[in-house]
């Protein structure tokens, strides 16, 4: 069983929280050409080993976060993100 | 747990009456055949003063009484014959289910709904029965017993049979007697290679006196630095895809090359469900292809596959789900296909072990039937295309895996990527030089394409599966449920195997999990409470490449000489014939083929999307 940290509530059963996949920088929708934002929508990289991922905490602080997962063995890591210290927890999706 | 109590305690479960059941089957003689089923849901039933005993019962221990088996499941005791004489190598890609050359005219036909195609050859020798399918009743009995009647173009003929009998079985052996190094169903036109071994019941017979043991089936070839193709893969695509390969186009200088053994990935893991009742035309005219090819499999391959056509049963729960279901019939009416949505009543005929009654807490309000659905078994297609596809030639490598993909002028990084060319494949045995390299990889395809510098729409996620103790057949077809995501079929050796829906998390770990189980359990038990006393041999778990709109990606790629038939997802082993026959022919001619061209990999970028999802979510 994958236990995965939210921010807010601590680890919850992967069951409980919705898995939104590969994390993506979303292009803007008001300048993008319809290619961009196809390959936005359907194409991913989808690794064996660590990749950056989006999650949404269903049924717990509804908040969407960011973690690092491994894709093989299921270990689980703080995300380094722009702007943040490395290893500090999380926030939310903007 | 508490799933599972509140089934046990519901009251009503069985309300079907041995009179009603006498009644059902006599109205349909063709049930005759699922008696068993019918006594052993009676037999479970709370209500009934004298205990039945439950057939599990008998057979702790994991023997199965063979002639009971036999004589009771519906599946092994039919065989099903194309119309016309056995068919030969060349007529491969002739168009042999009458059917598909109706398809035109039955749009106009006035009888509308399709007449069962599936022929029954009445055995009277259980025993022998092994014996032929062994031997392979279709390749060996001479002329053939079916005669068709009539033309396409009065919309689809039912073949008639003739009984077989004690004398034309003894015919066959002999036969086989006589002629024992005689390829079955294949013509000299075959290859300039050496023909693969000939497997029949005198062999057999005769190794099993002597003792001998069996040769090996392909070669171990050496590691060659040049090939025309080469494909990563040894699953049934890639395989299936040599094979056509060399027996429709000739070319024979092709490896196949996979890191573990074949039909080590999904191949091997399977629930060997076949069907063609898809949701698009483009799904449907494609899947049917496969069919076809998989009924005159055991001919062209010399290896029974155990075709058990046994139909397939998409059960709604909700009224959104039936109007899906009509909605599937409908299109696959107007492609020719068998398939019409039936009321509970007629589920309970054909599935008695199904709860059917509205107290449910999901209620069976219909389902969609499609009689030609059924299983096969995956680990002989795999065989078989291998093997075949040795005898031509082609080299399988395995336990060689595939590093990197050499690309040259790409637009990306190191050269790869769009406007790039292939040059070959740095494997863990040594570089190979080739112009062309096919990817089969299924749940691993994103890996191998981005060695190559294409993305793919495809995430990786598990499908797991589960399988019981055997025991004595009850259940004649094959049913899935979408709404409990869920599926069960019984094997053979009367096993029943259940599968699921994809775990939702991306992963390329094949593990399995105690929540797959323990959802399982109580959705299987919510459509048949008669079976809470079973219990699970083992389950496991295979990757499968899933696209966003549950169809695959074939065809060429941005990088010359490079072609994908990948994102088989859930749905894949149905499809390996019509896949290999047709990416075979892509990388043969350079173009694709009208069947795989909504399929190509450009469709997500223009954004013309083939969704199966309504078809192909749970019911593989
Ligand atoms: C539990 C389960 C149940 C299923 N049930 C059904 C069903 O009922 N009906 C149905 O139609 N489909 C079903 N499927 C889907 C079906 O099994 C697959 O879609 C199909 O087997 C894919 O076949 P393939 O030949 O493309 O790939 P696979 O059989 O997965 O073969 C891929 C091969 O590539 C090899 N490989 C990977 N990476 C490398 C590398 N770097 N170098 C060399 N080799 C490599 C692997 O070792 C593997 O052998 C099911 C799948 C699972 C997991
Ligand atoms: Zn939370």
């Amino acid at each position: 069983m994958l236990l995965v940290p939210c921010p807010h509530c601590g680890p919850m059963n992967a069951g409980d929280l919705t898995y939104n996949g590969e994390s993506h920088r979303r292009p803007d929708p008001k300048t993008c050409t319809p290619k961009e934002w196809r390959t936005y929508l359907y194409l991913r990289e989808n690794p064996s080993g660590w990749l950056l991922e989006n999650w949404y905490c269903s049924s717990g602080c509804r908040k969407h976060f960011k973690i690092e997962r491994h894709t093989l063995t299921g270990e689980l890591r703080a995300p380094v993100l722009p702007g943040r210290k490395p290893g500090a927890t999380q926030g939310d999706m903007k | 747990m508490a799933k599972h109590r509140r089934v046990d305690y519901r009251p009503n479960r069985h309300r079907t009456s041995q009179a009603q059941v006498d009644v059902a089957i006599d109205e349909s003689s063709g049930l005759l055949i699922r008696r068993h089923g019918l006594e052993l849901d009676i037999g479970l039933g709370p209500r009934r003063a004298k205990p039945v005993k439950e057939p599990w019962d008998e057979l702790k221990g994991g023997r199965v009484d063979k002639t009971q088996t036999q004589t009771t499941t519906g599946t092994n005791t039919k065989l099903f014959r194309r119309p016309g004489n056995p068919l030969r190598r060349d007529q491969k890609l002739s168009c042999v289910r009458q059917k598909s050359c109706a398809v035109g005219s039955q749009r106009h036909s006035p009888r509308g709904a399709l007449k069962e195609r599936k022929t029954e050859v009445g055995f009277e020798l259980p025993d022998l029965l092994t014996e032929c399918r062994l031997g392979d009743v279709k390749a060996v009995g001479g002329p053939s017993e079916v005669q068709f009647l009539g033309h396409g173009d009065e919309g689809v003929e039912a073949p008639q049979v003739r009984q077989v009998t004690h004398l034309q079985i003894i015919s066959i052996l002999l036969n086989s007697l006589l002629h024992p190094h005689e390829r079955i169903g294949q013509t000299e036109s075959m290859g300039k290679n050496k023909p693969p071994a000939k497997y029949s019941a005198v062999g057999l017979l005769w190794r099993g006196l002597r003792k001998q043991s069996w040769p090996r089936v392909w070669r171990e070839p050496e590691f060659k630095n040049t090939y025309d193709v080469v494909i990563i893969g040894g699953g049934v695509h890639g395989l299936a895809t040599a094979y056509y390969l060399a027996s429709n186009h000739g070319i024979t200088n092709v490896a196949v090359i996979d890191k573990q053994y074949l039909g080590s990935g999904g191949s091997g893991r399977n629930t060997a469900i076949v069907r063609s009742n898809y949701l698009t035309p483009e799904g449907v005219a494609f899947y049917d292809r496969s069919l076809d090819l998989y009924h005159s499999m055991s001919n062209d391959l010399n290896l029974n596959v155990m075709f058990s056509e046994r139909g397939h049963l998409t059960l709604a729960h909700t009224d959104s789900a039936l109007r899906t279901m009509n909605w599937r019939a409908e299109v696959n009416k107007l492609q020719g296909i068998n398939s019409s949505v039936i009321t509970p009543a007629e589920i309970k005929k054909l599935a008695p072990s199904l709860d059917v009654s509205a107290d449910t807490r999901y209620p069976i309000l219909g389902a969609l039937y499609h009689p030609p659905g059924g299983t096969i078994r995956h680990d002989a297609v795999v065989w078989g295309y291998a093997r075949s596809a040795d005898a031509y030639g082609i080299d399988l490598h395995q336990k060689t895996e595939v590093l990197d993909i050499l690309v040259e002028g790409g637009s990306g990084p190191k050269g790869k990527g769009p406007g790039g060319k292939v040059t070959g494949v740095r494997t863990s045995k040594g570089d190979i030089h080739a112009p062309t390299v096919v990817n089969c990889t299924a749940g691993w395809a994103s890996q191998l394409s981005n060695m190559t510098g294409v993305t793919l729409p495809i995430t990786t996620h598990p499908l797991q599966a589960a399988v019981t103790e055997p025991v004595k057949t009850f259940l004649p077809t094959v049913v899935v449920s979408g709404s409990l995501h869920v599926y069960v079929s019984q094997t053979d050796r009367g096993e029943l195997v259940f599968g699921a829906s994809v775990d939702p998390v991306a992963t390329y770990n094949m593990g399995g999990t105690l929540e797959f189980t323990e959802e399982l359990a109580g959705h299987v038990l919510e459509l048949m409470p008669g079976i809470s006393k079973m219990r699970l041999l083992r389950q496991w778990a295979g990757l499968c490449d899933m696209t966003p709109d549950y169809s695959p990606v074939m065809g060429p790629t941005p990088v010359d000489g490079f072609f994908v038939d990948v994102g088989w997802g859930t749905y894949g082993f149905k499809a390996g014939p019509v896949s290999g026959e047709q990416m075979a022919a892509c990388v043969a001619n350079g173009a694709t083929p009208e069947l795989i061209k909504p399929f190509e990999l450009s469709r997500f970028t223009e954004g013309t999307l083939v969704g199966e999802k309504g078809a192909a979510a749970v019911g593989h």
